[in-house]
């Protein structure tokens, strides 16, 4: 039975590439309850810099999440980041994907590929062309220089993502609201948004990972600020505490949470939107 | 990422606006700030690589760094080629066979994306070091030597891009596999096809935009990695990107820096117009 | 992307917008970014502050690893909990300086520009400190704020570029020597030459600092740093790039060596000493070595960046050059003191150690001061060989 054997095979393969993706996420949510260190010779602990080796099992990280003021302020400095970021792009976005879905117009093929183009070059180059640009404007590297490198590469995200959720809706509906002597401000909040809500979220909590997650980018452009990554690029040459994980592990648990509620909630409204 | 959505033409769509200006209205304050902040900035970087020397920043380039170029290619190109391997069977796989796990195993495949880019990759560290559980079986086995290392080497490098960007190959190949008439391939051993025939004649010529699409998802960001280089690789692991983020400040190294990007967008660019020749792609997203 | 029928076309008037936009761009730019990009700056040195001190009065100190007792939890450091206690002075302690060349160039722009850096105090070695003096990057410090500059010890009192120390005061001695397992490396380390033999092909990392890198290499080639000519230091960088091409260094790194040699995946490594008493807790195995060719000798220097808070960093100098400060602070992270009387306030052990206080007769050789031209030249060379 030759496609039981290569149906088998396929399996097993499948099993052994989820498990490459699964092992270092395993490793990091294991390491948060870590406590680096070594047993010294006079039975004591002594605690270690690098979260790397297996010292002790503890919840210390947990329960001591606050230990390292500046990582904490980090990470919420990127949580702010990204909401920013998050607002402006999904405006930009969603409003680009609106004028792409729904009209017809000259240059649109043109709009496309500047959509596309970002998203076709490599971070280093996006982020060193930026970093001259304001080196050249003399502008100096902050706060402000990381949002605007993280819309600029997100624009696009959200606008292909936008784009392709709500291909295909019923746009006839707008008319029929302005028929009935909506205007155009009540027609977009009654109508229009709640016909795009699913499709825009999605694509809002893409974009926020995507800029809470940014390195390259931001390491280029961000002067002196310190975000969660660049925090644990300059902290790792001198230590690596395991309330890194503890951070990590959060991040992805609130991320899985809301991409289930995303799923059972939004897939469920956008069926029922979608025409026939 | 959308490569599934496309082939599709947006029909019964695309109305005829009922003012010429208001599409553009919708797109402007989105067009601008991709002007000013994609467009303008390579025009500058364009023209900072010709800042004191011309063309001879370009010349310099190749002959300071050619190694490094070189390899900054080889390794995201074996990076791709390893995914597409490892990522088209698992595609195939939940499109195909998963049944009621394929939610599951797709929210797997994704995970990777929800840990900070740079703890699951110090995560393959942990893995990785010279005592660690990796190195440690491989000694067991043989397949190491007594005194071989894992970390700083290719294998390292090219597996960590490898990890970092697979879910890039898996997802749009699974989607233009999921896309797929089902019907289609019942039909296809009616015809007296053979599941090998099937694949080749039916399966894979309609899942290559994902292929393509994959690819580049998976190419571009590792060849302007240097995360993976630095924290894995060492010495002689170095790409473009580590080249780049070293000497991104230092003023009298910054031509030759922006040149060095020109170059890697070049490459790339060309890369994906080739590829898009081969493959008979005309679409990108 | 699309095979438009207009693509030509259009792909003219795309370039010829962003020429247009490459006008109207800056000013653009301008307007919505550069006029608040000083607020960004300010709401990031503002974090981190939440010490106990209440004056309002705060020193924002950027530095090195491993340079304060408790790096990881400066707020909890003694020197820092004691320095705010006794003034009512804030610290916002960062370690902020990888290596000197890519720390000075990220503020280049600003200090050129008479912009602050959003640092009262910086530690660059003395030969980078001499730079930014030179470049007029620094601000005085004023004598009377730092009546505890007496204490200073005479050997560095008056530097060729600072000669009465009107903008810099030593921060710390350091010595570059060897760190190594003994049983990683298999023979025992005494001289440089021990480090470039094959058994230790890729197993070894070397400084990225130009000055430690081709100081070891004159060194092993017999030739003091001091006496160096430009032709044996370029003839240095040479035999690096011979080094390097053989495969011999697993890493050519900063301060990144510290965390392969702690999690203990580098045999031996050309290490700065108060690293290795930082590591030792982690891996008391690690040993420290001086070579017999003898080891670099330099100094990282505290520097009041322009536009940085001359009344309080000069409260921090002058702090810090009290000795019954100064001891224990050396003493806990192993590096030589600066300061006339340090050793007193340190324990049997500190004073016994050779990494604060190296007996006399070490071999310990400084770099003389290079000229820019030699300056140029050799970094050309060291970039030349260590990274392309």
């Amino acid at each position: 039975m030759k496609t039981r054997w290569s149906s088998r095979i396929l399996s097993i393969w499948s099993a052994l590439v989820v498990a490459y993706l699964f092992a270092p996420i395993l490793i990091v949510v294991l390491f948060s309850f870590n406590e680096p260190g070594r047993l010294r010779s006079d039975g004591g602990w002594q605690p270690g810099r690098y979260n790397y080796k297996w010292g002790r099992f503890s919840l210390k990280a947990w329960t001591e999440w606050n230990r390292y003021p500046e990582l904490t302020e980090a990470f919420l400095r990127s949580v702010k980041i990204a909401l920013g970021v998050v607002l402006i792009s999904t405006v930009l976005g969603t409003l680009m994907s609106l004028a792409l879905v729904k009209y017809h117009f000259k240059g649109k093929g043109i709009v496309n590929m500047l959509l596309v183009l970002p998203l076709t070059m490599p971070e280093i180059v996006l982020g060193f062309s930026l970093l001259t640009l304001f080196v050249s404007a003399n502008v100096s590297r902050g706060l402000l220089t990381i949002v605007i490198s993280h819309v600029m590469f997100c624009v696009s995200y959200i606008t292909t993502t936008v784009k392709a959720r709500i291909r295909g809706f019923d746009w006839r509906l707008e008319e029929a609201a302005a028929d009935l002597g909506a205007n155009a401000w009540r027609t977009f909040s009654r109508v229009t948004l709640p016909l795009i809500a699913p499709g825009v979220a999605a694509a809002a909590l893409l974009t926020f990972a995507l800029s809470l997650d940014d390195f390259i980018i931001t390491y280029l452009n961000s002067g002196r600020v310190e975000t969660f990554p660049i925090k644990i690029w300059i902290t790792k040459r001198s230590s690596i505490p395991p309330q890194i994980n503890v951070f990590g592990t959060v991040v992805l648990l609130v991320c899985v949470a809301l991409a289930t509620a995303g799923l059972f909630t939004g897939r469920r409204k956008e069926a029922s939107l979608k025409r026939r | 990422m959308t490569a599934g959505s496309k082939g599709l033409k947006e029909k019964g769509e695309g109305l005829q606006p009922s003012k010429a200006w208001v599409p553009w209205v919708l797109l402007g304050p989105g067009l601008i700030w991709l002007f000013v902040f994609f467009v303008f900035p390579l025009v500058e970087l364009g023209r900072g690589s010709l800042k004191d020397g011309g063309f001879s920043n370009y010349s310099s380039v190749f002959s300071d760094n050619g190694t490094v170029i070189v390899r900054t290619f080889i390794y995201a190109f074996v990076a791709t080629v390893l995914a597409l391997l490892l990522g088209y069977p698992l595609a195939y796989f939940i499109s195909m066979k998963a049944g009621k796990w394929k939610t599951l195993l797709l929210a797997t495949v994704v995970l990777p994306f929800f840990v900070t880019y740079l703890i699951r990759t110090l995560a393959w560290k942990i893995l990785l070091f010279d005592e660690g559980p990796v190195a440690g079986f491989l000694r067991w086995t043989g397949l190491l030597s007594s005194d071989g290392t894992i970390l700083n080497t290719h294998a390292a490098v090219i597996g960590a891009l490898l990890y970092n960007f697979l879910p890039f190959m898996v997802l749009p190949i699974y989607v233009s596999l999921d896309k797929i008439d089902k019907r289609l391939l019942e039909a296809a051993p009616d015809l007296y096809a053979n599941g090998r025939q099937t694949f080749t004649k039916v399966v894979l010529p309609l899942s290559l935009p994902g292929v393509f699409a994959g690819s580049l998802l998976t190419f571009i960001p590792s060849s302007g990695d240097f995360v993976n280089a630095e924290l894995l690789g060492g010495d002689r692991q170095r790409m473009i990107g580590n080249i780049i983020s070293t000497n991104f400040l230092r003023e009298n190294f910054r031509p030759e820096m922006s040149a060095l990007s020109f170059v890697l967008m070049l490459l790339i660019l060309g890369g994906v117009l080739l590829y898009a020749r081969i493959l008979g792609t005309e679409e990108l997203a | 992307m699309s095979n438009h029928p207009a693509n030509g076309l259009d792909r003219r008037s795309f370039l010829i917008r962003a020429a247009l936009l490459s006008v109207g761009g800056p000013a653009l730019l301008a307007a919505c970014g550069g006029g608040s990009s000083s607020s960004a700056d300010n709401s990031a040195s503002g974090s981190g502050s939440t010490g106990a001190a209440k004056s309002g009065k705060k020193v924002s100190i950027a530095a090195w690893p491993f340079y304060i007792e408790n790096d990881q939890a400066p707020l909890e450091a003694a020197t820092i909990v004691n320095f705010m206690k006794a003034t009512g002075i804030d610290v916002d302690y960062k370690i902020a300086i990888d290596d000197n060349v890519s720390f000075t160039a990220k503020f280049e722009g600003d200090l050129k520009a008479g912009k602050g850096i959003g640092f009262d105090i910086a530690q660059p070695t003395a030969w980078m400190a001499s730079k930014w003096i030179k470049n007029g990057w620094v601000e005085e410090i004023p004598a009377d704020l730092v009546p505890n500059k007496k204490n200073l010890i005479d050997a560095m009192a008056s530097p060729a570029w600072d000669p009465t120390r009107s903008k810099s005061m030593p921060y710390s001695i350091i010595q570059t020597g060897i760190a190594y397992y003994p049983d990683k490396v298999g023979f025992e380390i005494t001289s440089i030459k021990d480090l470039f033999k094959p058994e230790l092909n890729g197993k070894i990392t070397i400084l990225s600092e130009m000055r430690d890198a081709v100081g070891f290499m004159l060194l092993s080639m017999g030739i003091k740093p001091a006496d160096a000519k430009l032709e044996e230091m370029l003839r240095a960088c040479e035999e690096l790039k011979k080094l390097r091409d053989a495969g011999q260094f697993r890493k050519i790194t900063g301060n990144g060596y510290i965390e392969d040699l702690g999690a203990g995946d580098t045999a031996a490594a050309m290490a700065w000493s108060g690293d290795v008493a930082g590591i030792q807790t982690d891996t008391p195995d690690l040993k420290w070595v001086l070579p017999t060719e003898g080891g670099i000798l330099s100094s990282d220097t505290l520097i009041i960046p322009k536009g940085g808070n001359v009344e309080t960093a000069s409260a921090w100098i002058n702090y810090l050059y009290d000795p019954t400060v100064s001891g224990p602070l050396f003493e806990a992270i192993s590096y030589g003191s600066p300061v006339k009387g340090a050793a007193d306030s340190m324990t049997a052990a500190g004073k016994a150690s050779s990494l604060t206080n190296p007996p006399a007769g070490t071999p310990l050789y400084e770099w003389r001061d290079l000229t820019d031209d030699e300056q140029n030249k050799v970094d050309e060379a060291f970039v030349a060989a260590t990274q392309q």
